[in-house]
This record gives structure tokens, sequence and C-alpha cells, in this order.
């Protein structure tokens, strides 16, 4: 199982997902090889509401809560 | 900004390579191997995403075995282009799994992680910390892996 398809388990779930730059909080869904996916809204201080896609690659570690 | 190439047009410069280009004169293919080629990477693009194996489309087609290895090879570099993924397990996943259950210090790309290694996968660590989170490690920006027992000294 790759990084993607563990973080797939966590689809639905609130997380944040820390990249080199910035810690990215909000619900995940979507992971693949290419991005995590996430909707953000700015009650969890990420910007507007919308989707905010990060690259896999760069991710350095994704943290559940639930 | 660069254009960006999708999956049909990489197969079909592949496919146009594969004419009567390099391709064809260094796997010796003849006419009806280059179509069974162009078909099998036909039907390659046409699969994308849905999560079908190359051993499939390859089983599927009425190819004998030496073209199919041929096809398999260029599947295999298309595939690596498009989507390059590590096939060794990380150097820490031994380093993790001999320290299943033990608490421990991971340094990433992001910062430091600490918890009890619950779960080791060939490129990820999931650990569980002390407030009850679980935090999913990604083994590609891990710089740093340490037994941690802050009751020790």
């Amino acid at each position: 199982m790759t990084f993607a398809e563990r973080v797939r388990e966590c689809v639905g779930e609130i997380v944040h997902v820390a990249t080199i730059v910035d810690t990215v909080p909000g619900i995940l869904l979507s992971s693949n090889n290419n991005f995590l996916t996430l909707r953000a809204s700015s009650a969890v201080g990420y910007g507007p509401t919308g989707n905010v896609a990060t690259l896999t690659s760069s991710t350095a570690f994704v943290r559940t809560t639930e | 900004m660069a254009n960006q190439v999708t999956l049909e047009e990489l197969v079909d410069l592949i496919q146009n390579a594969v004419r009567p280009g390099p391709i064809t004169r260094i796997f010796g293919l003849g006419s009806t191997g280059i179509n069974e080629v162009s078909e099998v990477l036909r039907r390659f693009a046409n699969s994308n995403g849905t999560g079908e194996s190359v051993e499939s489309l390859l089983g599927s087609s009425p190819l004998n075995s030496p073209l199919n290895g041929i096809i398999g090879i260029i599947i295999n570099i298309i595939e690596g282009f498009i989507n390059p993924r590590p096939t060794l397990p990380s150097p820490f996943a031994r380093l993790a799994r001999a320290n299943l259950g033990n608490n421990v210090l991971m340094t990433t790309t992001a910062g430091t992680v600490e918890g009890v290694v619950a779960e080791v996968g060939s490129w990820y660590v999931v650990l569980t910390e002390a407030a009850g989170s679980t935090v999913i490690v990604n083994l590609e920006n891990t710089t740093a892996f340490q037994p941690y027992n802050p009751g020790v000294a």
C-alpha cells in the first residue's frame, strides 16, 4: 500500500496536511499519487472556503483527529 | 506556462515513434507487430484511471509472448513518466518496523512528529500521538528517525 492509498482511508475525515511550507486543515475529499484534495474552510483558517489540492509527493504527513 | 501533455497525446507520440522509427529497429518489429503495439497502447490510453493492470491488457490481446514483453516494457516506460513511483521500500521502513509499538521521533520536511509506531508500509508510517491523534508520515519526505523514550535519560 502506498502513502496515498493509506491516506485515502481517511476520506471524509477532518485532517491537517503538512507540507514543507504550510499546514492545510480541512475535510479530506480524495487522495491519489498526484494530489491530496481537501475542502478547506475559513473556519479552520485557510483562506476562503474551497477545495485545496496539495502535491502528494510534497506532503510530509497527514494528521487525523477522529 | 508549459502546455500539459495528456496521456492520449503521449501515446500518440509513442505510436508515431514506434512506426518506422528507432523503437521499431531496436525491437525488430514488422508491420504486424507495429499495429499490435499501437492497439495495446491505445487500449492502455483508454484504460487510464480504471486500474487495469498491464498484465490484464496484454492478456486480452492476441499477441504472441515475445511481443507482449516488448509492449510491457514500453507501457512500463510510459507509466514511469506519467506516474513515477518508488518501487523499493524506503530505508526508514525497516527501522520503523523494528520499532513497532515503540515511541519514536520522526523528522520530516514539515517538522518533527512523535508517537507510537502503529503501522508500517513501504513508504509510510502511522504514528499514534500522545493526544490520541493519528499521523500518517510520508517516508518520501522523512529525513530522520529516532527511537525516543522520554522517560529514559
